[in-house]
């Protein structure tokens, strides 16, 4: 069985040659290896294998040798681990136990491998009224706590080491077989499954060749689970009583024997449990690595957290002067410098927001428009204050908002400055709601925070809410839960909640691409309204330049995680000044039909992150440069251009 | 509906067990009567016995005479103490159910906080340590952890005594014991549910009210962690009542579970049939219990389960 389940063979394809198979059987053993626990798990179970071969011959004493004369002695030099209440050397007991003990754990999971495999791939196959009739033996089978059937199959079979076997091995029957049928279902849903099926292949060769080596790695690792708590049931019953009969050495069976001995003689009961609870650790380990590679659902548990970040995050590059420019006006609700964001990756930090300045009064609505991956959603979440410090570096610069810093700030401030001043919209108002609670019970705990409202008020407030975002009957809504609603009626309660403080700020990001065209338009003026009302800055983060035309009055064009155009939305759009905008631009002939697309009739790729190209970051998709050296030396600065900053060294040209 | 559904499928899982309970007496090698009547007894004095047994009686007689015995004390008496089943039952589940529920809810709680921890402190130190004693907690054999509890509060410490089950000192070493399986398991769990919501947008809208970083963990990511933790709670409970078969043995409790044990040993069948039929039905029924919890809890198939 090890053998056949080692191989992880993932390649579908019919006729993979035998080297590849061997190939892939060694990469599965170097995932396994590479994992400390897998490392730790594997090693104690070869030796613990080891020792069950070996045992017997290691063994110093006659583990059968009764010496009256020296029964209950503590460990000592002759004999290691002392002796037990008939004077035979537990050392030598161990040992040889390590047989009788790992033996029934092989042959417990064998016996369920080799009855419950097949029942469930039979059943996966077949369907009907076979998989009906061993699913509700099943259902049967698991009705029963474990311990307590294989209690009734020692009880009808009678005490002994194979019928312990036949008993743990039952008992892990139904979990072979529903683990199997699971498994074997969704591979049989596959395509190529269903492809080499129309094509004539036999059920036998589609069996042996795609499904068997498909949940080998799912089986081999439910494999090496069971075999832990099979062996713990397995010396349990022994520790009953119940399993290997005296004077054969079990550990479970030794360590039943060593309870009436508790009180004189603890060490009795030592050395046998800690080889029992050794090798269950063990198995439980290898297995654990084994599912972290075969699991894709558990395999977020190999994400590592850079230990190194704390330490780069000092390393703050040195960040440019700052311009403290001329402030025409009141005091800007956001105003960001020279703002640096990097992520933090294994090799170091990869920076996506570079040197990004912005500024936006109360009352005006800034656009942030940009290819997918230019750091839009990277730079409003650092202004919302919501990045994860555990993957977003600062590396330089400022945020302030309403004047007050939102970098580097005590729990408790960053809390206060959310509470007053920030509102955030998602793309995903599906996700943006917690599934498990009502709308009412969402929107209340931002209403409540900060404020001494009795219960009254603040559902009168909540439902007022509602209305301000233009949904009726608000009062019995409240009591809803989000998969009530529609996806445009959850982003009206996401605005709702995000309103609930009355913020200075409203960060959206991309708050109508997951929605129909209609419902976007809603939205929009819903917003627009708002924002009218309370005079809030607005920032959104979009892909749609035509809903840039009709919402924003200012747009700020990010290409590689810097602001490259950055003006009135009337200049900008009009008379794009930098190629990139300009080519954007050209990418939307005027048609309302593309709104929404993304941004990518632009030739070339974008950069990819921490590989910018020296000099212009644009170099390469650049239809002005011309091989201009220019463009190839350094990066050109933001600069005051036909009443717009502009970051292109021959802005001046860009007159189209 | 689903609860009339759910109970519809678990009627029929609650008869076959009752039949294969009621068959585990014809399974026995040899004839329980002569067994009871021991080596030298006649032929007449077994067939006496048979009779008293109803052994001689139609099958289907015999199996509805099984199920009167659920709630007639009067049918079935213990090979051994000559006394009804079911008041042998009935004076030792109650010990059975306080260690159970006991080590649950111990479990429960420090799962849970572990658990947490586990998730916050990724890479950490305490994530490693945590990630060791629930693999330990895991592997480790309750009779073994039992011993060794033993002998270190009760023979060397002295702090509380070792067996029996006459006041509420006994229990507290069994339910600290029995407690570490769950313990590992609600921690992985919540440790693995909650790094599975940590990066959900609803925690940073959450976040973005300004609530703090606890009410953003216990409110809204927990929460969501809920449903998954009671269909493992059900299982846990269950496989500790399963456990009570060793659990009271260790302990000396005179409980369900060393009431089985013993009558296996000796072979007192009425007892081991009724005790096994027992722990079936209290599964069946933890099973159901979960199940309609987790749909309730959940209200997305709450939903479904009222239209
Ligand atoms: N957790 C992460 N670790 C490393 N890099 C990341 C991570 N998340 C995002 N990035 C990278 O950071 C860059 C900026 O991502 P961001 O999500 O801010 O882009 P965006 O402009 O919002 O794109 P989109 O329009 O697709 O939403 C991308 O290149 C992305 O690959
Ligand atoms: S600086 Fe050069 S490469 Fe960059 S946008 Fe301007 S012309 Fe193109
Ligand atoms: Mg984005």
């Amino acid at each position: 069985m090890s053998a056949a389940a080692g191989t992880t063979n993932q390649a579908p394809e019919t006729g993979t040659a035998a080297p590849a198979a061997a190939k892939q059987r060694w990469s599965g053993l170097r995932r396994v290896v590479a994992q400390p626990k897998g490392l730790v798990g594997l090693t104690l179970v070869v030796l613990y294998l080891l020792l069950a071969i070996f045992g017997p011959l290691l063994a110093p004493h006659d583990p059968f040798r009764q010496d009256f004369a020296a029964t209950l002695k503590a460990p000592s030099a002759a004999h290691w681990f002392g002796t037990d209440q008939l004077g035979r050397d537990v050392f030598s007991r161990v040992l040889i136990g390590a047989r009788a003990t790992l033996g029934v754990g092989v042959g417990g999971v064998t016996f369920a491998f080799l009855f419950g495999v097949p029942l469930g791939v039979l059943a996966a196959w077949r369907r009907g009224w076979i998989d009906a009739l061993v699913m509700r033996v099943i259902d049967v089978m698991l009705s029963f706590p474990d311990i307590v059937f294989a209690l009734a199959i020692v009880a009808v079979l009678g005490a002994s080491t194979q019928n312990v076997i036949i008993a743990v091995g039952v008992v892990s029957v139904p979990i072979f077989a529903r683990t199997a049928r699971a498994v074997t279902l969704s591979i049989l849903a596959e395509p190529y499954i269903e492809g080499s099926a129309s094509l004539g292949a036999s059920p036998k060769r589609i069996i042996l060749r795609h499904v068997l080596p498909n949940i080998s790695g799912t089986l081999l690792t439910l494999s090496t689970l069971l075999f832990a708590s099979t062996l713990l049931s397995a010396s349990g019953l022994g520790f009953l009583g119940l399993g290997t009969q005296p004077p054969n050495p079990e550990w479970g069976t030794m360590l039943g024997e060593s309870r009436s001995y508790i009180r004189s003689n603890p060490y009795l009961a030592t050395f046998p449990g800690l080889f029992l609870a050794g090798s269950a650790l063990a198995f439980n380990l290898l297995g654990d690595a084994l599912r972290t590679i075969y699991d894709p659902a558990s395999r977020h548990a190999v994400r590592k957290r850079p230990w190194l970040g704390a330490l780069r995050r000092k390393a703050r590059p040195a960040s440019r002067d700052a311009k403290p420019e001329a402030t025409t006006g009141p005091a800007p609700a956001v105003s960001v410098r020279d703002l640096r964001l990097a992520f933090r990756a294994g090799s170091g930090l990869l920076e996506v927001v570079r040197a990004v300045d912005l500024d936006i009064q109360p009352g005006r609505t800034l656009a942030v428009v940009g290819e997918s991956g230019s750091g839009k959603t990277t730079l409003l979440r650092a202004i919302a204050t919501l990045a994860n410090p555990e993957q977003v570096a600062v590396t330089g610069g400022t945020i302030l908002i309403g004047g007050e810093s939102a970098i580097d700030l005590t729990p408790s401030a960053m809390m206060d400055l959310r509470r007053r001043k920030i509102g955030v919209v998602f793309q995903d108002a599906a996700s943006a709601l917690n599934p498990v609670l009502t709308i009412g019970a969402q929107i209340a705990e931002a209403v409540r925070i900060g404020t001494d409202l009795d219960a009254a008020a603040v559902r009168q407030r909540c439902a007022e809410l509602l209305s301000d975002v233009g949904i009726s009957d608000p009062e019995r809504r409240l009591a809803m839960y989000p998969h009530q609603f529609s996806g445009g009626m959850k982003q009206r309660i996401v605005i709702a909640i995000a309103l609930a403080q009355d913020p200075q700020l409203l960060l959206a990001d991309e708050p109508t691409s997951a929605l129909d065209v209609t419902i976007q338009q809603q939205i929009l003026a819903l917003l627009g309204d708002i924002q009218r009302k309370r005079g809030m800055a607005v920032l959104i983060v979009t892909h749609d330049l035509n809903l840039v035309a009709r919402f924003a009055d200012d747009v700020a064009v990010m290409y590689a995680g810097a602001i490259v155009e950055h003006g009135a939305v009337a200049q900008v759009l009009d008379s794009p000044r930098h190629p990139y905008t300009q080519a954007l631009r050209a990418a939307i002939p005027g048609g309302a039909g593309r709104r929404g697309k993304p941004l990518d009739a632009i030739g070339g790729e974008p950069p990819m992150v921490g590989m910018l190209p020296a000099g212009c970051a644009f170099r390469p998709r650049c239809q002005r440069t011309h091989g201009r050296p220019e463009c190839g030396r350094a990066e050109p600065p933001a600069e005051m251009v036909a009443g717009r900053k502009v970051a292109c060294f021959f802005a001046q040209e860009g007159l189209s | 509906m689903f609860i009339t559904r759910r109970l519809a499928m678990a009627v029929p899982t609650l008869l076959v067990v009752s039949v294969l309970v009621f068959f585990f007496m014809d399974m026995i090698p040899g004839d329980p009567a002569q067994m009871l009547a021991g080596p030298s007894a006649t032929n007449e004095e077994i067939d006496v016995i048979r009779d008293a047994l109803g052994l001689n009686q139609p099958l289907l007689t015999r199996y509805g005479l099984f199920i009167k015995g659920l709630w007639d004390p009067s049918v079935a008496t213990s090979f051994l103490t000559h006394r009804p089943v079911a008041l042998e039952l009935a004076e030792r589940l109650p010990n059975t159910l306080i260690v159970a529920i006991g080590g649950l809810v111990l479990g429960l709680i420090l799962g849970v906080i572990s658990g947490v921890v586990c998730a916050l402190r990724q890479g950490g130190v305490a994530e490693a340590g945590i990630t060791v004693l629930t693999l330990t907690g895991i592997s480790m054999p309750i009779y073994w952890l039992g011993l060794l509890c033993i002998w270190l509060f009760a023979v060397h410490l002295r702090w509380l005594p070792a067996a029996g089950a006459s006041t509420p000192a006994h229990f507290v070493l069994p339910i600290l014991v029995i407690a570490t399986r769950p313990t590992a398991m609600f921690s992985r769990l919540i440790t693995a549910n909650l790094l599975e919501t940590m990066g959900k947008d609803y925690l940073d809208t959450a976040r973005a009210k300004g609530l703090s970083e606890t009410r953003v963990i216990v409110f809204h990511a927990l929460r969501n962690s809920l449903v998954a933790a009671v269909s493992v709670a059900g299982v846990q409970f269950g496989g500790m009542l399963g456990g009570s078969v060793i659990t009271e043995t260790v302990f000396g409790i005179p409980g369900v579970g060393r009431l089985l044990v013993e009558a296996v040993t000796r072979s007192d069948y009425p007892v081991i049939q009724y005790t096994i039929l027992m722990f079936a039905i209290f599964f069946v029924l933890i099973n159901l219990a979960t199940d309609l919890l987790t749909q309730w809890l959940d209200p997305r198939t709450r939903e479904a389960r009222t239209t």
